[in-house]
């Protein structure tokens, strides 16, 4: 059943299974009219006989539902005791083959206190286990399920070998980057960021536009700490003029939020992708500029989309940038869109000084929209507000 | 001549009764087809939303779209502090609360105020959508997203209206003051827009039943059936709709009802199509409704989604009197929008939806009660003037009320094959026991309320009527409760 889920054809799977059973319906109906056949009126025999059809479709929707409920109940019970003994059997110093034997009768318990106990054991302790589980008749199994059709079975050898630092384990893992499922490449690449193999990782950051964005964002969170990989990447990217990689590069940069030393190419601020422009000036603060910061904030203060004038102004603000105070200004009261004109306001008021004064001197004029949002900045600095 | 007539109107009748007979199994035979799509669909969905440790990466990213959470509030000073702060409380990375003051005659603006110590602000926004007058934009001296936009009253639809002016972020949420959101209800409802952000309009999640619940801090602590035989039925009601229905309409991309209670939206896709409308008592169905026409119209390619795993528990009655009231403005919301967009019923134009899924709410949910309660009483009197068989009568009787059962049970056990809230077997058994009971006469009396409806729309009633509330259910309410009874 759940290799038809991750089909392509789902939608027609499912119409299929519709008509199926709905036919399966229709003909429990009329062999049961048959076997009512004593009913000489038609029209009563087909009715009683979808009363009987019924009758039994509900009982054995309620015996499905007890008895599921019940065995389920049972199970997860059975299962909480034999994990348990598994994790005393594992936490105790007793022959090693006692624990073969309790893994061969029990696998898919002691495949789960395995991982578990890989998550939070280290040292010697963490070995041992290490050792029992590729010594143990499962290890090939498990080796091999990463590749399996069913998902539940294949997310599992995933997770659980990713845990591991054998060649063995990795190249399983990198089979699981060519599932036919998403669910599990996802999950292969998951294990494969927060693991130890730096080559690997290239190779995943390389493959990271072929991603759709929100899977971008979770393997940005992913990604390892180590900062030539990063930067490497970014610096790559945003070199390459390919609009797309230089996009996933300032994502990556925003997602971190903390200052980079990759170099920032001033031509991002002339891209014409405003995506790039926009994202040029949030990441501004995060990088190092190739160029004159002002020259930036002034090519992007005179930008023809409002969204990128906007994102300028903050940049405005954060850089503290005292003599662009008269654009801000001049942006304050002449606007496509009065984000842009917060955006302005804000950032004379994080300027402090000249650009303050002229801010509030905005806030007490007479233009209306202007005046607005001019007092709300004004307000929203005085009480502390970001800027 | 009177033997004619008496001729022809018993003719008529007997048409009538078999027309009925045929109405109500096809009705529930669509029913069946779709909880079987909605079985299908909510084990894929299981599947694919393994999502814990990505939800929990989501909740820190700066890249995931901010969100302005819309909560009308009429009269609620009793329970508003503990709704505001509980949803202050969601896990999402950026997000701002605005709760809009209908113009309360209580003290639910006070109450407020002195709660998170806010303070008039000069906060700047557009009328873009029109709305009564707003009387003030308060802000929280505190380092939390909360505004509360103070209005002259102008009805539900027309402070979310207001609200949508005042919210700054590119996704609005409209919630119900009074409902509680499960913490990872707003990352796990906006995760289709984030998915797919250009094609996302809309997104709805399940509205579950609160009563009996044990509620503390504006959180569900322990999930557990309402007290009443109304409330459980109610429960049945809900699972079969939202985890039978809406998710198959929403695999055909043909949902037209997101609840009102909790869902998303795309703030420009609710501008682009003038908000909500103020002159109806269904402003949430026809916003949807709206936002399909617009789309298709636009030749767009979109999405309005259903997503059974964001949980938004609410609170529903167990009074009949208050029932009636809220089954009778609902009825009157969907007669409203199928006549505003009457011209959409069987265009091709608008695909699946102009073609199936509103022709089906018209036929079986809009007019389906009036047609059923006329064939009750045309039953009764075909019974009476001995023109029916009392055999055939009884034996089609039994048969839609096994048939509803049928569906009722179905909805349980796709609530137990999929999200399971429901955790001890005594549950599931009171669960089994309410699916059987709602078809006792539960169905048949919302039918007659439902029926009840169109004459009130037919006389001009726009009401809303007042919904008292009880409460939920606290830790201390639960171990006095008992005492109580």
């Amino acid at each position: 059943m759940t290799r038809l889920l991750y089909s392509r054809n789902w939608p027609r799977i499912i119409q299929a299974l519709v008509v199926l059973i709905l036919l399966g319906y229709a003909g429990s109906v009329m062999i049961t009219a048959q076997w009512l056949e004593e009913i000489a009126d038609p029209f009563l025999r087909y009715a009683a006989a979808f009363i009987l059809v019924q009758l039994g479709f509900l009982a054995l929707l309620l015996v499905l539902l007890l008895f599921g409920k019940y065995v389920r109940i049972k199970f997860e019970w059975r299962r909480a005791t034999r994990i348990h003994a598994l994790e005393e059997l594992l936490a105790g110093e007793g022959p090693e083959k006692e624990i073969v034997a309790a893994a061969r009768r029990w696998p898919d318990e002691f495949l789960a206190v395995v991982y578990a106990s890989l998550q939070i054991i280290r040292g010697s302790a963490r070995e041992r286990i290490v050792r029992l589980l590729e010594t143990s008749e499962l290890y090939p199994k498990v080796l091999a399920q990463t590749v399996s059709r069913n998902p539940h079975r294949a997310i599992r050898a995933v997770t659980l070998l990713g845990q591991l630092d054998s060649p063995e384990a990795r190249a399983a893992v990198y089979r699981a980057l060519d599932h036919r499922a998403e669910t599990i490449r996802q999950a292969a690449r998951k294990v494969i960021m927060q693991g130890t193999d730096v080559e690997a990782q290239r190779k995943l950051v390389t493959r990271l536009p072929q991603l759709p964005a929100w899977q971008r964002l979770v393997m940005f969170h992913f990604a390892p700490a180590d900062e030539s990989l990063f930067t490497d990447f970014v610096n790559d990217a945003l070199q390459s003029g390919n609009e797309t990689r230089m996009l996933i590069a300032l994502e990556l940069v925003l997602t971190r939020q903390r200052f980079q030393t990759c170099q920032l190419p001033m031509d991002l601020a002339r891209s014409r992708n405003p995506e790039i422009r926009i994202k040029f000036f949030r990441a501004l603060r995060f990088l190092r500029l190739e160029g004159d910061t002002v020259k930036a904030l002034q090519l992007g203060l005179g930008d023809p989309d409002w969204r990128v004038r906007a994102m300028a102004a903050q940049a405005c603000g954060q850089f503290r940038a005292a003599m662009l105070a008269g654009r801000l200004l001049e942006m304050c009261r002449t606007f496509t869109n009065p984000a842009e004109a917060a955006h302005a306001a804000r950032a004379l008021a994080a300027l402090g000084g000249e650009g303050w004064l002229r801010l509030r001197e905005v806030a007490n004029s007479k233009t209306d929209i202007a005046r607005q949002i001019a007092t709300e900045a004004v307000e929203r600095h005085m009480l502390g507000g970001a800027a | 001549m009177l033997g004619d007539l008496r001729h022809w109107v018993l003719s008529a009748l007997s048409v009538y009764e078999y027309a009925i007979i045929v109405y109500l199994f096809t009705l529930s035979t669509i029913y069946f087809v779709l909880l079987l799509i909605g079985f299908f669909e909510m084990m894929r969905h299981r599947l694919a939303y393994r999502d814990d440790d990505e939800n929990r990466v989501l909740e820190a990213s700066p890249l995931v779209p901010a969100v302005s959470i819309l909560a009308p509030a009429y009269n609620e000073a009793a329970s508003i502090r503990e709704s505001v702060r509980a949803m202050l409380r969601l896990s999402y990375p950026q997000f701002e609360v605005i709760v809009i003051n209908d113009g309360s005659k209580d003290e639910t603006l006070q109450a407020l105020i002195e709660e998170f110590h806010l303070y008039r602000s000069a906060r700047f926004y557009e009328n873009t959508l029109p709305g009564k007058p707003v009387r003030g934009v308060y802000e929280s001296m505190d380092p939390i997203p909360l505004v509360v936009v103070d209005k002259e009253n102008g009805g539900k639809a027309d402070a979310l209206n207001v609200g949508i002016n005042v919210a700054r972020y590119p996704l609005v949420c409209a919630v119900d003051c009074d409902s509680l959101l499960e913490s990872d209800a707003l990352l796990r409802v906006a995760r289709p827009y984030l998915e797919d952000p250009e094609r996302v309009l809309a997104v709805g999640g399940i509205v579950r039943v609160a009563n009996g619940c044990e509620v503390s801090g504006g959180r569900v602590l322990k999930v557990d059936l309402p007290r009443s035989w109304i409330g459980r039925c109610q429960v049945v009601e809900y699972l079969r709709s939202f985890l039978g229905g809406r998710v198959a309409f929403s695999a055909f991309n043909a949902l037209i009802i997101i609840s009102g209670a909790f869902g998303l939206f795309s703030k420009r896709a609710v501008l682009a199509v003038g908000g909500y409308r103020t002159d109806t008592v269904g402003e949430d169905m026809e916003l949807i409704v709206r936002l399909h026409r617009w789309a298709r119209s636009q030749k767009m390619d979109y999405r309005i989604v259903f997503q059974p795993d964001p949980v938004c528990w609410t609170e529903v009655p167990e009074s009949l009197k208050i029932l009636k009231r809220q089954r009778n403005r609902w009825q009157r919301g969907s007669f409203e929008t199928f006549w505003i967009h009457k011209d959409m019923v069987l265009r091709p134009k608008f695909g699946g939806l102009g073609m199936f899924a509103f022709p089906y709410f018209i036929l079986f949910e809009t007019f389906g009660p009036i047609v059923e309660l006329a064939g009750y009483v045309l039953t009764l009197l075909g019974l009476a003037l001995r023109v029916f068989d009392p055999q055939v009568a009884w034996l089609f009787f039994l048969a839609s009320v096994m048939y509803g059962m049928i569906l009722s049970t179905a909805s349980v056990v796709l609530e137990e094959l999929s999200t399971k809230r429901y955790p001890r077997v005594r549950n599931l058994f009171l669960l089994i026991m309410a699916s059987l009971v709602e078809n006792l006469g539960f169905r048949q009396l919302l039918t007659v309320w439902r029926a009840l409806a169109f004459v009130d729309l037919m006389r001009g009633n726009k009401s809303w009527g007042a919904m008292e509330r009880q409460g939920l259910q606290t830790p201390a309410t639960a171990e006095t409760a008992p005492a109580q009874r």
